[in-house]
């Protein structure tokens, strides 16, 4: 499994991993975003045997405000009682999947942003567990009691990330990267920024694509080593993949979390945006 | 939070949750073993819903041993009312292939299943037979069964405590127990609690399911079919013959959105299947039902097992469910009642899934190649017939299509006889020989005493010369049938029964025993083994055959299995080994 991205990094795990090495402090949380009642739904009719249900909004982002992007950082407070709601403490792994890997992307990026270091995102979701030989399960779990469980203590900024306005001072050496789809970079993008969709980390079965594919997709967008890619997309979801394919690459991303929807708050920001194909 | 002084009369031994058709039977076995049972159901009384009627002959052998079958008997519908499947393009343009499941009459049907059972295949609606399992569970004073109540909590440690909620009150309460059965169905609450991970296969989603009434005896009731599919593109979906209590017909048909369908739409979609359009229609009910299909992993976790939907659940095509949900019953309440008793080892309970694992894993690959098998031949049969299908029919060649693909599995496409006779199991609990037990078949069943098979019918007859089916012999514990040697092995059964501390009965078949066979089959059937007496479980299955050369001894031999079966000693793997080179 060389050409995997989870051959450089213990942040993306195989199914096989996981199914060979059982852990009793393991928590699965399967990430949604969208209609709440039809993806409550599709977590209830399947889901990996001892996974909760995350939906993004109420887990891994905080209430928007009139300034604020669509999904905003999560209160430190909301997501630690949540945690511990799960029973999870500081050595929980945390193995986190979703309809799309963007969606595992984003509960990973805001756990690690909260301090915790065994957070990992499974390649290829639940198909790929189901393949690999995986229990699923119905209904919903809820975690018993664990009268063992450590202590969970957060502390945030654990992840490199900008704000908005220092999206309008970023040294020569940054890249910035937009993350959304093609349809959405043409009609208005922030200036700078190049595109690269996040959608084409992934296969049409949902796992990661290989290394060197997504070594050539970076190259082909000028991120290489040594420079400082910051990427942003609509909401800070599909961005945080592009952070995960890069940190597993070996090269260290920024993540504007407030992203476009942040931007486009601002008539004086929308003013500077440019539209179409940015020229080399 | 109530906190109560527990003594050890408080704590019960079996707690049953769900009230379907697995958790009455259930029920009313384990009352019958004398244990001390609650059964609780969150519905106000037993199932009203319009499916589940497919009563197998293997169900029905049981329902003959509880008394069940003679509360049926004005009950269901008729054979000729209930005949196989029959395929329309239209309903009012006549059937264009057609499956039965006899083309004789009653009698011709009853005496065809007579070779193999005192009982044969029926069509009884799930509220018949729900509530006759449930009056005869009622029997048992030491058997409570609570309905409007549901189970909210369950926590497992050496015994069980549960929270019960009763659904009109709101008041709660707390359980303790031995041992729990969860047979609460598809969506088991236990299991999402308890469970350790399934396996899943397809959805077959958005079910509507509708019931009318309208006067069709003349047309869809003259051809007595129990299932009428209607193949035309606009109208796909299938009849269901007319419920016999209540007059009433079903539609069903798939529709993918989330709000169900206006009344005038189904009134239109109903004529239109049916090739009626102005026929007076009357809705009584619409029902929704999504099918999901999945295999539980482990069926007992600690004191807590599994039975039923919440181990095994599929698509309602070809009527599995409640058949092989009360096999499952039937198989797991003689061992927790020995084990319970302290006659049999905890390790009796392993056997279960072991046993009926490899039925549930048949039955969900059935149910969906059913489901999928019959798609493929509608979709197929519609590929290039627009035009035929504008006036109401189909072309010749799609009629031979249609034909030759009813045909491979000819009755048995309605029947599954093999499905139904034909379980065979492997465990511990089955003393293996080196002659191999029949392959599990849907359609083909090979009778045969070879242990682990269900062990055959025959006509006997008693001291008084009334006739009755081997079948009748078996449920209420082990019983050593033979046909040779009858004082010797009476000896032999009484000294195992008193050593072990188990009733096992003994039933001679002989001229000048307490049976005498009614007719050949006997003979052929339990005759066959060189005259070695065969042991049959209390679910009516063949344990052992045992060996009668002058120099084994019976005692030594029957000691010997009643101790394997039992869990005292263990020999799964030396089972398994054998089934693995067979």
């Amino acid at each position: 499994m060389e050409h995997r991205l989870s051959s450089l990094t213990s942040q993306i795990v195989q199914p096989e991993t996981l199914i060979a090495k059982p852990e009793k402090n393991r928590l699965f949380i399967d990430v949604h975003l969208g209609d709440r009642e039809d993806e409550l739904k599709s977590y209830r009719d399947c889901h990996i045997h001892g996974a909760v249900y995350a939906q993004i909004r109420d887990v891994f982002a905080g209430p928007p405000t009139a300034d604020s992007g669509n999904l905003p950082l999560p209160r430190i407070y909301d997501l630690e009682r949540q945690l511990k709601l799960w029973q999870v403490d500081n050595e929980t792994e945390l193995v986190l999947y979703g309809p799309s890997m963007a969606l595992a992307a984003r509960g990973w990026w805001i756990l690690r942003w909260a301090g915790l270091s065994r957070v990992k995102v499974l390649d290829g979701g639940l198909r790929s567990w189901a393949n690999a030989g995986g229990a699923v399960a119905q209904g919903e779990y809820i975690p018993a009691r664990r009268p063992d469980a450590g202590s969970l203590v957060l502390h945030t900024g654990n992840m490199p990330s900008v704000s908005v306005s220092e999206i309008d001072n970023l040294s020569r050496d940054a890249v910035l990267l937009d993350a959304r789809d093609e349809t959405s970079y043409l009609s208005g993008h922030i200036p700078r920024a190049k595109h690269l969709a996040a959608s084409e980390f992934w296969t049409p079965a949902s796992n990661l694509r290989t290394v060197s594919e997504i070594t050539d997709l970076y190259e082909s967008a000028g991120v290489v080593k040594g420079v400082e890619p910051v990427v942003y997309c609509g909401g800070g979801v599909l961005s945080a993949l592009s952070v995960l394919t890069l940190t597993a690459l070996g090269i260290p991303a920024r993540l504007f979390v407030g992203s476009w929807s942040e931007w486009c708050k601002s008539p004086d920001r929308m003013a500077k945006s440019e539209v179409g194909e940015e020229i080399a | 939070m109530q906190v109560a002084d527990r003594t050890a009369s408080d704590v019960l031994d079996v707690v049953i949750c769900g009230g379907g058709p697995v958790g009455l039977s259930m029920a009313y076995l384990l009352g019958r073993a004398g244990l001390k049972v609650a059964l609780y159901e969150k519905r106000p009384t037993t199932t009203t819903l319009p499916k589940g009627q497919y009563l197998h002959a293997s169900t029905g052998e049981f329902f003959r041993q509880w008394g069940v079958w003679d509360l049926l008997n004005d009950a269901g519908w008729d054979t000729e009312k209930s005949n196989g499947q029959g395929f329309y393009v239209t309903v009012a343009n006549g059937p264009i292939a057609e499956i039965r499941a006899t083309f004789g009459s009653h009698e011709d049907y009853k005496k065809k299943w007579e070779r193999y059972s005192p009982v044969y295949p029926r069509k009884v609606p799930a509220s018949d037979y729900e509530a006759a399992i449930r009056r005869n569970a009622a029997q048992w004073p030491n058997a409570a069964l609570y309905f409007n109540t549901r189970v909210v909590d369950i926590e497992a440690a050496d015994s069980v405590h549960l929270t019960v909620q009763n659904t009109e009150t709101g008041v709660q309460k707390d359980v303790s127990t031995r041992y729990v059965v969860a047979c609460d169905g598809a969506h088991s609450f236990v299991r999402s609690r308890l469970g350790k991970g399934q396996d899943h296969g397809p959805t077959f989603g958005n079910q509507i399911l509708v019931e009318f009434r309208a006067e069709l005896d003349a047309t869809l009731g003259k051809d007595g079919f129990f299932h009428s599919f209607v193949i035309h593109p606009r109208y796909a979906g299938w009849f269901g013959s007319k419920h016999p209590d209540t007059g009433s017909w079903r539609y069903s048909f798939r529709h993918d959105e989330d709000n169900l369908p206006t009344e005038a739409a189904i009134i239109e979609r109903v004529r239109g299947a049916l090739g009626m359009p102005h026929l007076p229609i009357e809705i009584l009910d619409i029902f929704r039902f999504d099918y999901s299909t999945g295999l539980l992993r482990q069926w007992r976790e600690g004191n807590v097992l599994f039975a039923g939907d919440a181990a095994h659940w599929h698509s309602p095509w070809g009527g599995f469910g409640m058949n092989s949900g009360i096999q499952d019953a039937n198989n797991l309440a003689w061992k927790l009642a020995l084990v319970l008793k302290g006659i049999a080892s905890e390790a009796l309970l392993d056997t279960y899934q072991v046993e009926r694992e490899s039925k549930a894993r048949i039955t969900v690959k059935s149910a969906t190649y059913n489901s999928l098998h019959y798609q493929a031949i509608a979709e197929a049969v519609r590929v290039g017939e627009g035009a035929f299908f504008a006036q109401g029919r189909i072309s010749p060649e799609a009629k031979i299509f249609l034909g030759q693909r009813v045909v491979p599995h000819g009755e048995n496409s309605v029947l599954h006889t093999g499905y139904q006779l034909g379980t065979v199991y492997r465990s511990g609990a089955i003393k293996v020989t080196a002659e191999a037990a029949p392959v599990s078949d849907l359609a083909a069943y090979t009778e045969t005493t070879i242990p682990g098979v269900r062990a055959p019918h025959a006509w006997l007859l008693d001291g008084a010369g009334q006739r009755l089916s081997t079948i009748d012999l078996w449920g209420r514990g082990f019983v050593l049938i033979g046909h040779r040697s009858g004082n010797y092995w009476r000896g032999v059964v009484e000294d195992v029964s008193s050593s072990l501390g188990i009733d096992i009965i003994y039933v001679n078949v002989d001229e000048g025993g307490e049976y005498r066979p009614y007719d050949t089959k006997f003979a052929s059937v339990y005759g066959k083994s060189n005259g070695a007496p065969i042991l049959v479980r209390p679910d009516g299955f063949v344990a052992a055959r045992l060996i009668t050369q002058t120099e084994i001894d019976g005692r030594i031999e029957l000691r010997s299995v009643m101790r394997q079966i039992l869990g005292w000693d263990m020999v799964g793997e030396v089972a398994a080994d054998v089934a693995s080179v067979a």
